[in-house]
């Protein structure tokens, strides 16, 4: 611990001493202090284990999320790529339960009222609470692409949300057939996952590819310039996939106009790409309950205090994950379960006066592109005054060795493994 | 804490029966030419292990349980050691360590006890998995005599500061939170390694050396790039103390 550090922790020690003196208040007033949490993935699952695995029973955890089981989107492109069965990338919330004593609701929160401090479910009932987190994930900005739409979903998958979405991609990526083609339409930023879409053209090259369909083609069509972990996808698809992959920057396709799904079109500016099989990942906001429930003011994201992930427009409720602007934090389960163990040592500060240390922050992200070749980015973050900010980062480098890579890959599984035990006991 | 080494100790046998196994085998002392060099060779090979584990009755556990006298052990056997769930379970149906089935563990430790905490990928080839056998049947004191000598500290070892540190297990905790979205609490080891359980001054050697660079490895390199001697003594208590 460096000088700074250490005089923090030795502050933050004392300044327990105080808040516990003080915290009893919160305690007489009702038999026991309520955090809530809305969304149970990623985020929301890991805030309300660790608030509720910490404080020993001393306070009253409840998580609302409508499904009974979740599927992460972490590791749904391996599913596609035939590494994973979907069973494998499905959870129960049952250890939550039995393990932790958190309730669960299943139902969809419809709207927070932050005075009366209390959340309105989909029944009509509502659950007060004492501190909030919320982490929904994001909604899909379906217009943003012109022609597409939640029907148009059921045609042209985004699978960007895993559930049926991504039972429907791989179904429709099963039936290509030789000579045919997949067009991806890849999303703006900011968006989840930032290596995802590349990740998932390397496993639908795999099927392919392993079917004997070398014939059939994947056209990327790109809002972007340029695209996380670029020169390690192109230098993959190039070894194992070649003349299979295309991808295509505004520069070349000079912007997307629009798509029809029914006739397996977009167009851009270039041209017109026809697909057997449509990919359209949309831009993406904060799910509704946070843009609804006026804490994201008029952004996409909801802003929060880098220190503790606590919205900036109400001290009663922390944003995290995919729904929160985290500064340089990428918008992935990595960073989503990170910052759900801040927020959760916060919610635990306020609602008990238990120690808080200074917030860490980290991420890494790995990508599957070929059997045992696995890349890999990170970062750590450190909060400041202005956002969560980046203090030192690595990626995996072109050229490496088939050992390095394979042993990236095993680590990605050993991640999964250990990431799904942290979010669901 | 340099205590930690006699702590735990070798419970399976006590001292007389260690020196009674000896006189047995030097009294079978019986090896031919070709079984003395596998001997040679294992010995040689053995450098894989002992990272983990000690070889000497007397110097009890270490990241593994200690080795002395495996062969024909029931497997999970070492009082005093935290075996993962699944070496308890292959224990309750049987596993006992025969040749046979020490070449299978060591071909591949996490086919035979699936979610094992020990972190060791596997030995391909045939022959080097023989000569550790031939070696592991046949130690004698010269040989984890010789090894404790050279085993020990040359000048100022990497870490010293943390060692000396009494770690504080609340902070480990709070700090293991970073650690554990890929090192399991359970122990068990599916791609990354297993770190609980591991004496401390082991685990701070071992994250000292990914700060330094002698061991390179970007995740834990950036991991370990803002954590100081308080940080690294806390967790190592914090995670020692963890599936014990
Ligand atoms: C293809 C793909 C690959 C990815 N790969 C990786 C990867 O390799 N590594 C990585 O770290 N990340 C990866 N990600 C990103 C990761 O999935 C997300 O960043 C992460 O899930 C975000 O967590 P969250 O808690 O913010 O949201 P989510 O995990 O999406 O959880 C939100 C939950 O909230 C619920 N919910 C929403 N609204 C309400 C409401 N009003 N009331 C009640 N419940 C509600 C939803 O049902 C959902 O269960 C990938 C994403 C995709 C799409
Ligand atoms: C990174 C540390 C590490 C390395 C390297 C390692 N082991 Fe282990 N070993 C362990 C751990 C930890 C256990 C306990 C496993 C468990 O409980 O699942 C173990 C268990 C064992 C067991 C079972 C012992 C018993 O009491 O049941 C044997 C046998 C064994 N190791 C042999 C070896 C050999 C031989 C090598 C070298 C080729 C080796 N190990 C390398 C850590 C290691
Ligand atoms: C992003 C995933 C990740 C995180 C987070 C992480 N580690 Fe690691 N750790 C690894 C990997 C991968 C290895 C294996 C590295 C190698 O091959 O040398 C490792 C190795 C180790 C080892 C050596 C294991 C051995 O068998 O020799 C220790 C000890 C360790 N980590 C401790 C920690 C601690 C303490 C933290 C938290 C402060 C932490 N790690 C956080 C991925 C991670």
């Amino acid at each position: 611990m460096n000088g700074l550090t250490r005089r923090r922790f030795a502050q933050l020690t004392l300044g327990t001493a105080v808040t516990t003196l003080a915290a009893p208040h919160i305690l007489r007033a009702q038999a026991k202090p309520r955090a809530v949490v809305i969304g149970g993935g990623a985020g929301g699952a890991t805030a309300a284990r660790y608030i509720a695995k910490d404080s020993e029973g001393a306070i009253d955890v409840t998580l609302i999320e409508p499904n009974k089981t979740f599927t992460t989107c972490f590791f749904s492109n391996l599913y596609l790529g035939g590494f994973r069965t979907f069973d494998s990338i499905t959870h129960s919330y049952s250890r939550l339960e039995s393990g932790y004593g958190i309730k669960i609701v299943h139902q969809m929160a419809t709207a927070i009222d932050r005075d009366a401090k209390e959340v309105m479910l989909a029944d009509g009932s509502k659950v007060p609470y004492d501190r909030l987190v919320v982490s929904p994930g994001i909604d899909l900005i379906y217009d943003s692409v012109p022609g597409y739409s939640q029907e148009a979903a059921q045609i042209a998958p985004h699978a960007w949300k895993a559930g049926p979405q991504t039972l429907l991609l791989k179904n429709k990526l099963d039936a290509v057939e030789n000579g045919q083609q997949i067009v991806m339409v890849a999303p703006p930023n900011p968006y989840r996952c930032p290596p995802g879409p590349y990740e998932r053209v390397s496993m639908m090259a795999h099927i392919l590819k392993s079917k004997g369909l070398t014939d059939a083609k994947i056209i990327v069509l790109d809002p972007k310039p340029k695209f996380s972990k670029q020169a390690l996808f192109q230098e993959g698809w190039m070894k194992y996939y070649p003349g299979m992959v295309e991808w295509f920057g505004p520069d070349v396709h000079g912007g997307i106009k629009g798509v029809d799904v029914a006739e397996g079109k977009v167009e851009t500016d270039l041209d017109i790409f026809e697909g057997a099989l449509l990919n359209i990942i949309p831009a993406q906001k904060a799910g509704a309950i946070v843009t609804d429930s006026g804490l994201a003011g008029d952004e996409k994201f909801c802003a929060i205090d880098p220190y503790t992930m606590r919205s900036r427009a109400d001290d009663n409720i922390y944003v995290i994950g995919d729904a929160s602007i985290a500064g340089d934090m990428p918008k992935s389960g990595f960073s989503a379960n990170s910052q759900a163990k801040v927020a959760a040592m916060s919610v635990r500060g306020d609602l008990m006066g238990s120690k808080v240390f200074p917030a860490r922050y980290s991420n890494t992200c790995w990508s599957l592109i070929e059997t045992d070749d696995g890349v890999k980015v990170g970062a750590q973050y450190q909060p400041t005054d202005e956002k969560i900010a980046s203090t030192s980062t690595f990626i995996s480098q072109t050229g490496e060795s088939e050992a390095v890579r394979k042993t990236t890959y095993e680590e990605s599984v050993g991640w999964y493994a250990g990431i799904t035990a942290d979010i669901f006991g | 804490m340099h205590a930690f080494r006699s702590i735990g100790g070798f419970a399976l046998m006590g001292r007389t029966a260690a020196l009674a196994v000896f006189a047995v085998l030097f009294v079978c002392a019986d090896v031919r030419a070709s079984d003395e060099e596998a001997h040679v060779r294992g010995r040689e090979l053995f450098s894989k292990c002992e990272r983990c584990h000690e070889l000497n009755p007397e110097r009890g556990n270490r990241i593994g349980p200690n080795l002395f006298n495996v062969i024909g052990r029931p497997a999970a056997s070492v009082e005093g050691f935290g075996y993962s769930q699944g070496m308890r379970d292959v224990a309750s149906g049987g596993l006992v360590w025969t040749r046979e089935n020490l070449d299978r563990f060591l071909t591949d430790p996490r086919s035979v006890v699936r979610r094992t905490s020990m972190s060791f990928r596997g030995l391909d080839d045939d022959g080097e998995r023989a000569d550790i056998i031939a070696f592991l049947s046949t130690v004698k004191p010269d040989d984890f005599a010789a090894r404790s000598d050279a085993d020990g500290p040359a000048g100022a070892e990497i870490g010293a500061a943390a060692m000396s540190m009494q770690g504080d297990t609340a902070y480990g905790e709070y700090l293991s939170t970073e650690c554990v979205t890929c090192h399991q609490t359970s122990g068990a080891d599916e791609g990354i390694p297993a770190i609980v359980g591991w004496p401390e001054e082991d685990f701070i050697r071992a994250l000292f050396e990914y700060k330094s660079n002698v061991r390179n490895h970007p995740v834990m390199k950036l991991i370990t790039s803002n954590l100081g001697d308080e940080e690294i003594a806390s967790l190592a208590a914090y995670f020692s103390q963890l599936g014990q």
